[in-house]
């Protein structure tokens, strides 16, 4: 496989359950060393897409693709080559988390000293090197998600799936977790990995994917899907005394909507693109309007995420 | 099985650190070592898991109490006498129920909940992705649970001791019974296997707990009762040759349930892309070959009828068979389809071991008429089979009954049953196909809902009118397959014979006819290669250094 070549591929993937259709006609790709964030509500589809990348369930029609292989019809190579962190963390009763780690390193078929080393570089990766003889019953929620990290990587897949592995920690844990998956992704492995902290996934990955009702709205960087998402753009303009004056000169423009004055500050929104606003800001000022702010608001991925998404659950 | 068997990741690589051996000790640690470096890791898994458990730690010290407070009871109420009474059986047998608890209860239901919990609990999704394949799982199961026997054993094995040195028990005798019953255990043990990973969701896997503890429970008592007699009454004749021909048959037996339960097990927790039925085919011809051996062994020896006890045997085997091996999809995985025989001869010979439906029906009524023509070659020419099967039925002139018509005619009609019910049985589930998916459950339903009726409905009529209610068996029951079978073997029916060899094979043809579309939409999958990406990942995994023979079977 080339470097350019996806790890991750999914082709015109469909999963239904009966009548409900959770997983619909979606298509994407995920390059060698890039983080993929899956966003989307709940019930959107994106734990089913994640099940089926990781070989517990099989499409309807379409396939995806780990490294090349069909996850429908290799799976035992796919396993190999993928790490998969669930949503979920049930443990195995009466069992140490290194006795943990050692059964997961056999199961992959490591041995010797091969395992041994694997078992040192995930222990400190996830900074679990102290907690070798306690029962995994008594770890914490963040513990426990840094021994699934842990397990996921522990026979270093080329592709590692996260399903919310955020979820339930607090902000110093998130933290760690998001330099973890940074530190994975500069190893050269290709991430996929699902939140409903959308402002950590805007900061960890190059692509996003918004999904609602089993369908792909929005696929590409976070700054791509800005720029698609935005047909309006939001300023705010802010001038010397009352902005109640500029009113009536934002309302002669067509391209203008939804103004709102707010003391010495105007908001509103606007059709056109940055070019437009610097042709506005030209002739506020020669309109001798006191102009001493000028700015467009950038949207959040949240933001992003409320516009493309309509809150729908199947 | 072992972790070498386990396809390794090639991202790391392995270099062993070498060890220094000063002593021999040194060399047998090391030893050791790799020997646990070779071991199923779901056995490691398990080893650690249960000798940590609360159940484990609370049925060993019981064990050992019991065995304790039976040794103090037992003596005491034996007093002086124990020096000249032969206390050894019944001492014995005290220690068996206390070990045949663990082995026979304890354990088989604890492997069914720990497949049953971890499916529950999705610990078992965390395993299925790893490198480990169902064979793996299955045999690592097994594994723990043999470990476990091995320390309940361990711990009742001195007072096992004590009671040879008793009067009236003979080692052998002792070897045999816990033999006996290790066995018994590992197949309960299968069998809670086979039933954890038939099904899934909660409710089902609750029945399925309640049942199988209703049965071993029953084993346990069946297997006391029978412990008892060969403690009490001088089991072991080992000087006898019908003896050990007996114990091989019964191994014979043993192994072969043994190996399609775990093949089933195994089948039930592979991917559905992969062949899940091959394996199980070929394990139940070897099974009925085996049966034939040693039925064609016991006539030779003892000369008594075993053909008809071989016949309702096999009959009811591939029914069984049969109801699960015409429910499976007909349509077969790309993953399959690259390993379809694709020679004249594989295709001619083989294509019948391919999963699906059609190849089902086929085999199993290939296989039953494979077992009639066996039974019935010692008794006749192929000359007077053909007589037989046209015009000479109801002879009963000495050339006849040499050749055995009746014989032959009922391994026609019971072939002929089975064509017919799990034809109609595929036929119907062809059609609730097309509505939703094949379960296991449906495909015993259907099939024994469709037998019911065969041989309800006319029992029924039988019994409401008043002029049939006080007569036997009558032509209105040959829908009814039981009936029939049991008198044929029983009595020949000599009066309805003449219309049941009439009707039945023409019926049973004309019911394989309608199934022979969809077994020709079966044939017609042919091979299909293996995508580019295998063929560069089997090349780079394991590169062929010496030319491969080709097959003609392949």
């Amino acid at each position: 496989m080339t470097p350019d070549h996806p790890l991750i591929e999914l082709v015109h993937l469909h999963r239904y359950f009966g009548r409900t259709k959770a997983v619909c006609d979606i298509s994407f790709a995920v390059l060698p060393g890039h983080v993929f964030g899956f966003i989307g509500p709940n019930g959107a589809g994106k734990t089913t897409s994640m099940r089926i990348l990781a070989t517990l369930d099989m499409p309807t029609s379409g396939d995806a693709f780990v490294d090349g292989f069909s996850v429908s019809q290799d799976p035992d190579r796919v396993r190999r080559r993928l790490g998969f962190m669930p949503d979920y963390f049930d443990t195995y009763p009466n069992m140490l988390v290194a006795e943990y780690l050692d059964f997961f390193a056999r199961s992959y078929g490591l041995m010797g000293g091969e395992r041994s080393r694997a078992l040192r570089y995930v222990m400190s990766f996830t900074k679990l090197d102290g907690l070798a003889d306690k029962p995994i019953d008594s770890l914490s929620k963040g513990m426990k998600q840094r021994l699934c990290l842990g397990r996921a990587m522990i026979h270093d897949p080329a592709v590692m799936i996260m399903d919310e592995p955020a979820a339930g920690l607090d902000p110093r844990a998130r933290i760690q977790l998001r330099e973890m998956i940074g530190q994975l992704a500069a190893d050269g492995k290709s991430i996929l990995v699902s939140s409903h902290i959308l402002t950590e996934l805007a900061e960890m990955c190059d692509t996003v994917a918004i999904i609602e009702q089993g369908k792909l709205l929005a696929v590409g960087s976070v700054e791509e899907i800005h720029r698609a998402s935005q047909t309006q753009r939001a300023v705010q303009v802010r001038i010397l005394g009352d902005a109640e004056i500029l009113r009536a000169w934002l309302s002669d423009r067509t391209d203008v909507h939804d103004i709102k004055i707010d003391g010495d500050t105007a908001e509103f929104l606007h059709d056109g693109d940055r070019q437009v606003e610097a042709e506005m800001l030209r002739g506020m000022v020669l309109a001798e309007f006191p102009v001493t702010a000028f700015g467009s608001r950038t949207k959040s991925l949240e933001d992003v995420f409320m516009q493309v998404t309509e809150g729908l659950v199947q | 099985m072992s972790t070498s068997e386990i396809p390794r990741v090639e991202t790391m690589s392995a270099d062993f650190v070498p060890v220094l051996c000063d002593s021999r000790w040194d060399r047998f640690e090391a030893f050791l070592g790799r020997l646990s470096e070779r071991l199923n890791p779901i056995l490691v898994k398990e080893a650690r898991q249960a000798l940590r458990s609360r159940q484990f730690t609370v049925t060993f010290l019981l064990l050992l109490v019991a065995g304790w407070i039976w040794s103090i009871f037992g003596l005491a109420a034996y007093g002086p006498g124990v020096y000249y009474a032969a206390a050894g059986p019944t001492m014995f047998f005290g220690y068996f129920l206390i070990l045949a608890f663990p082995l026979l209860i304890v354990a088989p239901y604890s492997i069914f909940h720990s497949l049953s919990s971890e499916r529950q609990d999705r610990t078992y999704e965390l395993v299925s992705i790893t490198s480990l394949n169902a064979r793996h799982i299955v045999s690592g199961k097994l594994g723990g649970i043999s470990l476990q026997m091995l320390v309940y054993l361990s711990a009742i094995f001195p007072c096992l001791a004590f009671t040879y040195l008793l009067r009236g028990l003979d080692i052998f005798t002792i070897l045999f019974v816990v033999l006996y019953t290790c066995g018994e255990s590992l197949g309960l043990a299968v069998l809670g296997l086979l039933l954890a990973s038939s099904t899934a969701p909660r409710q089902r896997q609750i029945v399925m707990s309640v049942g199988f503890a209703i049965v071993l429970v029953f084993t346990f008592f069946f297997a006391s009762t029978i412990a008892f007699q060969m403690v009490m009454f001088d089991f072991t004749r080992l000087d006898s040759e019908d003896f050990w021909i007996g114990q091989l048959a019964l191994l014979s037996l043993y192994a072969n349930a043994f190996a399609i339960g775990f093949l089933c097990a195994r089948s039930n927790l592979m991917s559905v892309c992969q062949n899940r039925s091959t394996d199980v085919r070929i394990a139940l011809v070897v099974a009925q070959l085996s049966g034939l051996a040693w039925m064609a062994w016991a006539q030779l020896r003892w000369g008594s009828d075993f053909v008809y006890g071989f016949l309702f045997v096999c009959t009811f085997f591939w029914y069984f068979a049969g109801m699960l091996l015409t429910g499976e999809s007909g349509l077969l995985s790309p993953r399959v389809k690259r390993d379809l025989p694709q020679s004249t001869l594989g295709r001619v010979f083989l294509t019948w071991f391919v999963p699906g439906p059609g190849t089902g029906y086929m085999f199993v009524i290939a296989n039953m008429l494979a077992a009639t023509i066996m039974v019935s070659l010692p008794y006749a020419s192929i000359r007077s089979l053909f007589e037989i099967a046209t015009v000479r039925v109801l002879s009963t002139g000495p050339a006849a009954r040499a050749v055995r018509p009746e014989l032959v005619s009922t391994a026609v009609i019971a072939t002929s049953y089975l064509m017919i019910y799990l034809g109609i049985g595929k036929l119907l589930m062809s059609v609730i196909a097309r509505f939703s998916e094949v379960r296991l459950a449906t495909r015993v339903l259907v099939h024994l809902l469709l037998a019911m009726l065969g041989a309800g409905v006319p029992w029924v009529i039988q019994m409401t009118i008043p002029e049939l209610r006080t007569e036997h068996y009558t032509l209105l029951q040959i829908t009814n397959p039981f009936w029939t079978v049991v008198e044929l073997c029983n009595k020949g029916l000599p009066f309805q014979m003449p219309v049941l060899i009439a009707v039945l094979p023409i019926a049973a043809l004309v019911v394989w006819s309608l199934n022979v579309p969809s077994l020709l939409a079966e044939l017609k999958q042919v091979r299909i290669p293996k995508p580019e990406r295998v063929e560069e990942d089997d090349k780079a995994s394991a590169p062929p250094t010496v030319p491969q023979r080709t097959s003609p079977w392949g």
